[in-house]
């Protein structure tokens, strides 16, 4: 045990002697977990959130389908759903978009429910009358108005119609409110020009989640132009297109990776002369090659283990402290109001291992098996200078 | 006579079978009795060095065996041999051959690192022995900021750490003055006192010349032409 502290005494040392060729190869090495730690946080953060405020959406959604597209749904098909059992509760929903060319951003808009699932945080209140809206904070942010404030917005017939702001969303997450216009029932439908007893989709409660699945295929034989969408799979498409847009992030970014792989291979590997009449001198004067391996290999773990530490603790910095600034317009792919990030840090440690494995192994062998080629010649060359 | 060392028809070839193949070392044989002080002279390539890396046990011959305290180091592996010559040898080199930016204390404790002695008995050992060569005041300076005799001092405390029997020097005056020279052998002459084996290699007249030796082989061209065993 003595003898392995010693080793790793002296391999400390040694790279302190040569700090400013470490320092750069960690600074190189620390920006390269950084960026690799800031996508793979980012989209995890991203997906976890969007589980999170899932969970409070219904289990199965309710669409129409007409030649292939999404259309209204008429409200008589709740009857129909209602009647299927296992069926809880079926509330038809009105929502829709809305390009504001104020400020070039699309809002989302929503009717209000009695009881809106994962809008619970609020500042103010919801509307709860005609004339009123609850605004989500990129929206407040973009139009610099807060609760009393008037928000202005046209209308489907080219009419400028004033709402008062009562209430702002500032949800744990601003991933599904930062875009928010939450109206009245009514104030929607004459907003939108929705025609009579059609809503946007239905949103279905079932007494047994796991029947899920069944009671979806029930609504498709009973209203064939119906296209229920279970919460499971929602999920699985937030996650694939936070998965597609970090893998496209990771493709460009692979170019960098490769860089940075050939300035660690070339660090790593070219010893010095001094580096290598080091290793000369050790030998000569009594260290075994796997000593000097041991050395090399302490050398290695030092490295990648403090620029692993400092990638992640940068990259962790810059998603949940400085809101992924970086990274956000490519990951997020909000179309025009970028929600401000105020993730909650989640870490996913597989993935820490991941990394971990894919960047300390490499730059170690790479650090220890030139040094064990050095470290096997005879010593007897030290003798010769 | 007792033997420490012997070497029966010690062959070394570089670049075998290769067009630059090299004959360094041809048919030596030799005895070297403990607590003698040998010189090996000759002039530059004439075999000197490569016969104190073999007997060093820093390389392998070509043919022929090396018995140090009867144990025949050319069969140790590679582990072994390395464990031996740590125990049994200290080395002076020609070059020095120190860690410029490693202290001087540091570099003496060097050959202890891959060893079990403990870090408050490896410093002792060091500074008593920086105290005898007077080089006490300057063990936390580095090494770069000595001058060349204050240098050869630190090789040898660095050879004399691990407390070895047999101490090698390969022309150690090569980069001393006269006077430089003539410290050094005055404390080369002390540690002959304790009773350490002593090999020189060496074409500086000042060494060979010098009282300490006890015996001088002189060789030429990877042959002894003259000493007892020639």
């Amino acid at each position: 045990m003595m003898r392995h502290l010693k080793i790793l005494e002296y391999a400390l040392s040694s790279l302190l002697r040569r700090k400013y060729k470490n320092l750069s190869i960690i600074l190189v090495y620390a920006f390269t977990i950084a960026v690799l730690g800031s996508v793979l946080f980012l989209t995890h953060a991203l997906k976890t959130e969007a589980s999170r405020l899932l969970a409070d959406a219904p289990e199965l959604v309710v669409q129409r389908i007409f030649a292939g597209r999404h259309d209204l749904i008429p409200a008589s098909y709740a009857d129909t759903i209602r009647s299927i059992p296992g069926v809880a509760e079926v509330r038809p929903r009105l929502w829709g978009y809305y390009y504001d060319a104020l400020v070039e951003a699309n809002y989302t808009f929503l009717a209000v429910e009695a009881d809106p699932p994962g809008l619970t945080m609020l500042a103010g209140r919801l509307p709860n009358g005609p004339g009123e809206c609850a605004i989500g904070s990129g929206v407040a942010g973009a139009r610099q108005v807060e609760v009393g404030d008037d928000l202005y917005l046209i209308d489907s017939t080219n009419l400028g119609l004033g709402f008062e702001v009562v209430g702002v969303f500032r949800a744990e997450s601003q991933l599904l409110t930062n875009d928010l216009v939450v109206l009245g029932q009514e104030d929607l439908i004459a907003f939108f020009g929705y025609p009579p007893d059609l809503a946007t989709d239905l949103s279905v409660v079932i007494r047994n989640p796991t029947e899920v699945n069944t009671i979806a295929g029930k609504i498709k034989r009973l209203l064939p132009d119906s296209r229920p969408i279970s919460r499971s799979e929602i999920l699985r498409t937030y996650a694939g297109v936070f998965n597609w847009r970090s893998g496209m992030m990771l493709s460009v970014f692979a170019a960098a990776l490769v860089a940075f792989c050939i300035l660690a291979w070339d660090k790593a590997t070219g010893i010095s002369a001094e580096e290598k009449r080091e290793i000369g001198i050790l030998k000569a004067i009594g260290w075994e090659t796997s000593d000097i391996l041991e050395l090399k290999f302490w050398e290695g773990i030092a490295i990648s283990l403090t620029s692993l530490l400092l990638g992640l603790l940068v990259a962790y910095v810059h998603v949940f402290f400085l809101g992924a600034t970086l990274l956000a317009p490519v990951i997020k792919g909000w179309s025009v109001l970028f929600p401000t990030f105020r993730l909650i840090p989640f870490v996913d440690f597989y993935q820490l291992l991941v990394i971990a494995f894919l960047t300390v192994t490499p730059y170690v062998a790479s650090t220890v098996v030139p040094s064990w080629k050095a470290a096997i010649t005879d010593p007897d060359s030290a003798m010769r200078g | 006579m007792d033997t420490l060392i012997r070497t029966e028809a010690l062959c070394k070839i570089y670049n075998s079978r290769r067009p630059d193949e090299f004959c360094a070392l041809d048919q030596i044989s030799l005895s070297i009795a403990p607590g003698e002080v040998t010189a090996l002279k000759g002039p530059s390539g004439s075999g000197k060095t490569t016969l104190l890396s073999l007997i060093g046990c820093m390389g392998r011959p070509t043919s022929g065996r090396i018995l140090v305290g009867g144990k025949d180091v050319a069969k140790l592996s590679e582990r072994f041999l390395t464990r031996f010559r740590r125990q049994t040898f200290g080395f002076i080199f020609q070059q020095f051959n120190l860690i410029r930016d490693l202290s001087v204390l540091e570099n003496v404790l060097l050959p202890l690192y891959p060893q079990p002695t403990g870090v408050a008995e490896m410093q002792q050992r060091g500074r008593d022995l920086l105290g005898q060569l007077g080089l006490e005041s300057k063990q936390q300076l580095k090494v770069k900021q000595l001058s060349g005799g204050e240098q050869q001092r630190v090789a040898i405390a660095r050879a004399l750490i691990n407390a070895p029997e047999i101490l090698i020097a390969d022309e150690p005056t090569a980069h001393l003055d006269s006077k430089l020279s003539a410290d050094l052998l005055d404390i080369l002459q002390g540690i002959s006192k304790t009773g350490k084996t002593i090999l020189i290699a060496t074409h500086d007249p000042l060494v060979f010349n010098h009282p300490l030796i006890s015996r001088t082989i002189e060789m030429r061209d990877g042959r002894i032409i003259e000493g007892p065993d020639s």
